[in-house]
């Protein structure tokens, strides 16, 4: 047994090969689990194929007049054989338990994130931070953060494997989760890390998908850099990198791990993990944030903007491919055919209407699936300069 | 021995009649074995098709296939696969071809009704398929709700098929429980039945008793669907995660259907080829019996993340390892049958060698799996799909191919080739392997399963697999060629090839129409071979 351990802990250090990097206070403790079964599974397994290959070419045919033994049971043998795996599967049972209670109960002082899944993605708000919305899940360094999950539509499983953490997504009631950062894994050179259809500024479109993207956290370094520079404007003695090339990030890739529908393999996101003071600026830049202010004058970007805010892209390409819905290229101005035979020209009014009730008219050859009021998602008070940057936006994407 | 062999110029139950009705409407278990071997193996290339086409997609993390033909390929690969093939894979063929023989009768209890449950497989199995691809079926082979009822795919036929095929199913356990408690030969104890009696006896069991399931389950989506009753569907008040329940209080123990037939299979290949009686042979029946009973007590392992109390899943995780035991007891007593044996190197021996290597690995990966922590990362990644794929598709498929082989010439009256079949069985157990041992891998690097495309860090491992798998869909075909030319080509087989002890070997080969031609009488248990030196005994203690 101590022998076990001893492997345990030995190979713990070079796990790479087998588990992704350990970034959670959680991880530790599963990946101790996870080789203590793998070396005990190991060992039966030599053990046992051992025993069958060594007996396979140790008594090989030797004719039909060998003898062979009488041997129809053996007693002792079948109880230890019985019996002592039993004990060690117990082992496994309680340090699976004891790790389980430990993943399930968060702790009190917990910062509470609330994760919204959807056909095709994810999206974060801060309930005590003020109640901003994120497309990542930007988390403090070393402070515990609990998930509290829900679905719109149907089930889904939120999963980061450097944390070691799953938990499927319901529609009818909330699921927790927690975690702890235990430090900032800034990602090798050729790391990525990706999202879908995430259309902001930073992102690049990947070399072998056309419609996933990574990137590796740009536009939260930007917006923690221009609060830095305003804050040191009131206070020059404030300790913040006004340099977006200095602001460390940890990055860690989300998955959706429960079969929901088309894109299902790319509901994905990222956890950006920051130094407690830069999260600490990053979130007072979300309570500042303005759009309209902030993408004056580029009525591309303020479109994109509320396009990736009320999660058009997960359906509406830009660059000609048909998704779920049809594409926004070439789309103003164009004649649409409905299911229903009727026809129309795509001009301002259509467009407005198909987003507050897009189930009037519903191009042939598409699934009625686009959810009704979605320019509700745009913010309280921004749902006419939503549509209208929208509008302006589709009208570029000839 | 000796009553059968003047027969020998009589007709046997291939060519006692002919034509398409002397087939399709014919009451013979052996007919009706052959005929579901043949259907079984058609679905199979179909299901294996598809397999091919998802694997195919999966060779580059970039996608070749678009995102909803790919989920309509994996969904009908794993749904005919587990429904049309894993299911009544052994059961319904080599079980029904042997049963009676093994026990000395003239056929099953209730022949009618073995007929009967054929034509409903086939009814159902033509009613599933046809409901899968025109309803454009893409939730995998799971149906969950809420998905499954809501976007344009139908549940309710899809389960409605199932439901058909299950009855088959019911239907065939019973006539099998009828017949192995009434119609044993005389002298055919309890403890003298062959083990391969005792597997099927244990699965009937499950089939008879779990299979209701899934017509509880339709009823209620019916219920909801027509009549608006909130049961699974979250905006009448229903809970999605009721579905999972009713699924896998049916799903887990068909698990059980799937591979205790191939346990049966194993314990007769091991010994016969071995010349050894075989080891623990309670110990052996007996946990067949556990695994069954136990199986039903274990569908909530598959839930420990859906939101399911924790307290349920730390009760649901202790009793999954309790079928750890009876497991490991079997794979502990088949190696130790095999020592100071008199091996036979055969194309079936390793077949058999090829079962153990891939069902124990199957059967240890399911523990960091019944682990709740370890769970928690590795559920629905490819560590669960290369370890179901082990324990459902190698264990049951290697061990299907041992019984082919091993009955062939009981079924055929034709030998095969052993310089062709060794060394495809050595290509076929290599390829299968690096199909899988690298998902073991992607997944436990925390690689999702059903992903349509994938990140470039996967690619190393999913293209391994993708080529480990056309290897192997190429290595079946060579087993096919290899019996295909068997037929044609092969030796004419004596009436018991293998020296062996059950009863099927005590007639003529291949059988005539009713089996035998008196009543055969139990003597001997079927492990006690002339070849054991019983002078060396070694007591049971």
């Amino acid at each position: 047994m101590s022998v076990l351990f001893w492997i345990t802990t030995a190979s713990a250090q070079e796990s790479a090969f087998y588990l992704p990097k350990a970034a959670s206070t959680l991880a530790a403790d599963v990946d101790s689990t996870f080789s203590f079964i793998y070396w005990c599974c190991a060992i039966f397994f030599v053990a046992l194929m051992g025993a069958m290959f060594w007996f396979v070419v140790a008594y090989k045919d030797k004719g039909s007049d060998h003898k062979t033994l009488d041997l129809k049971g053996h007693h002792t043998l079948e109880l230890v054989w019985s019996i002592f795996p039993s004990f060690l599967l117990i082992a496994m049972f309680v340090m699976g338990f004891q790790g389980y209670v430990r993943s399930t109960i968060s702790p009190v002082d917990a910062m509470q994130v609330n994760v919204v899944g959807k056909r095709w993605d994810w999206n974060f708000t801060y309930p005590t931070l003020g109640g901003f919305e994120s497309r990542d899940l930007v988390v403090p360094n070393t402070e515990a953060v609990r998930l509290q999950m829900v679905s719109v539509d149907v089930l889904h499983s939120f999963y980061i494997p450097d944390f070691r953490i799953k938990k499927d997504v319901l529609p009818n009631r909330y699921t927790t989760q927690w975690f702890e950062t235990t430090g900032l894994f800034e990602p090798a050179e050729d790391e990525k890390f990706y999202s879908y259809k995430f259309t902001f500024s930073d992102a690049i479109q990947s070399e072998g998908s056309e419609q996933l993207f990574h990137s590796r956290g740009a536009d939260v370094k930007n917006s923690i850099a221009d609060q830095c520079k305003k804050d040191k404007a009131d206070n020059p003695s404030l300790e913040c990198s006004d340099n977006p090339d200095n602001i460390k990030v940890g990055l860690h890739q989300i998955f959706c791990t429960e079969y929901c529908g088309d894109s299902h393999s790319r509901m994905l996101a990222k956890v950006i993990v920051l130094e407690p003071s830069d999260f600490n600026l990053w979130v007072k830049a979300q309570n500042n944030f303005d759009a309209e202010s902030a993408f004056a004058g580029d009525v591309t970007k303020l479109g994109e903007y509320y396009s990736s805010k009320g999660g058009c892209a997960a359906c509406h390409s830009i660059d000609g491919t048909a998704g779920t819905g049809p594409t926004w290229k070439g789309l103003y101005g164009a004649d649409r055919q409905f299911a229903d035979g009727s026809s129309a020209v795509a001009d301002d009014n259509y467009i407005r209407n198909s987003v507050i009730e897009p189930k009037k008219q519903v191009v042939a050859g598409y699934p009625p699936n686009m959810p009704m009021g979605l320019h509700k998602t745009f913010g309280k008070g921004k749902e006419e300069a939503g549509l209208s940057a929208i509008i302006e936006y589709i009208k570029t994407l000839k | 021995m000796s009553a059968e062999t003047t027969h020998h110029d009589e007709s046997n139950y291939l060519n006692a009649s002919s034509g398409f009705m002397s087939w399709f409407w014919t009451i013979d278990h052996k007919r009706l074995g052959i005929m579901y071997l043949a259907t079984i193996l058609t679905f199979f290339l179909i299901g294996g098709s598809f397999a091919m086409l998802v694997r195919y997609e999966l060779l580059d993390a970039a996608p070749t296939l678009s995102a909803q033909n790919y989920n309509k390929a994996f969904t009908l690969h794993g749904a005919i696969m587990v429904f049309l093939v894993l299911v009544p894979a052994i059961p319904a063929s080599l079980g029904n071809f042997l049963i009676p023989l093994m026990l000395g009768a003239k056929d099953v209890a209730f022949p009618k009704l073995n007929r009967l449950s054929y034509h409903i497989y086939l009814l159902g199995s033509i009613f599933f398929v046809t409901t899968l691809v025109l309803g454009g079926v893409d939730t995998g082979w799971t149906f969950y709700t809420p998905y499954s009822a809501k976007y344009g795919t139908n549940v309710i036929t899809a389960l409605a098929g199932a439901f058909i095929l299950g009855f088959s199913s019911i239907l065939t356990g019973l006539n099998f429980i009828v017949t192995i408690h009434k119609m044993r030969a005389p002298g055919m104890t309890w403890t003298k039945m062959p083990l391969f009696l005792w597997a099927m006896y244990a699965t009937s069991l499950i089939q008879v008793l779990a299979t209701p399931v899934i017509a509880v389950t339709l009823v209620l989506l019916m219920v909801e669907k027509f009549l608006g009753i909130g049961i699974f569907d979250p905006a009448l008040g229903g809970d999605p995660v009721l579905f999972q329940h009713f699924f896998w209080f049916y799903s887990h123990p068909v698990v059980y259907v799937m591979i205790l037939p191939a346990f049966g299979v194993i314990s007769e290949t091991v010994t016969i080829h071995s010349r050894k009686h075989i080891f623990g042979y309670t110990a052996i029946a007996g946990s067949s019996v556990a695994i069954a009973a136990v199986g039903f007590l274990v569908w909530g392992h598959h839930m420990f993340l859906s939101g399911q109390s924790e307290a349920m899943g730390a009760i649901f995780s202790f009793i999954t390892f309790g079928v750890a035991v009876p497991t490991a007891i079997k794979v502990c007593s088949w190696i130790a049958t095999l020592y100071k044996g008199n091996i036979r190197w055969n194309t079936v021996m390793m077949y058999t060698l090829g079962f153990l290597w891939i069902f124990t690995i199957g059967g240890l990966t399911g523990l960091p799996l019944a682990t709740l922590s370890t769970d928690v990362h590795l559920h629905d990644t490819y560590f669960v799909v290369a370890h179901f794929h082990y324990t459902m598709m190698g264990g049951v498929l290697f061990a299907l191919i041992t019984g082919i082989y091993h009955w062939w010439p009981k079924m055929t009256g034709k030998m095969f080739s052993e310089k062709a079949g060794i060394p495809i069985s050595i290509f076929a157990f290599v390829a299968y392997n690096l199909t899988f041992i690298p998902q073991f891998i992607a997944g436990h690097r925390g690689m999702p399963r059903r992903y349509h495309e994938y990140l470039p860090q996967f690619e190393e491992m999913m293209r391994l697999s993708s080529i480990g798998s056309f290897l192997f869909g190429l290595s079946l075909f060579l087993v096919l060629f290899n019996l295909i030319h068997s037929l044609m080509k092969g030796e004419k087989a004596s009436q018991n090839p293998w020296d062996g002890l059950s009863l099927e070997w005590e007639t003529a080969t291949p059988p005539i129409e009713h089996n035998f031609h008196g009543q055969p009488i139990c003597t001997v248990g079927p492990y006690e071979f002339p070849d054991i030196n019983v002078k060396e005994r070694v007591a049971a203690k």
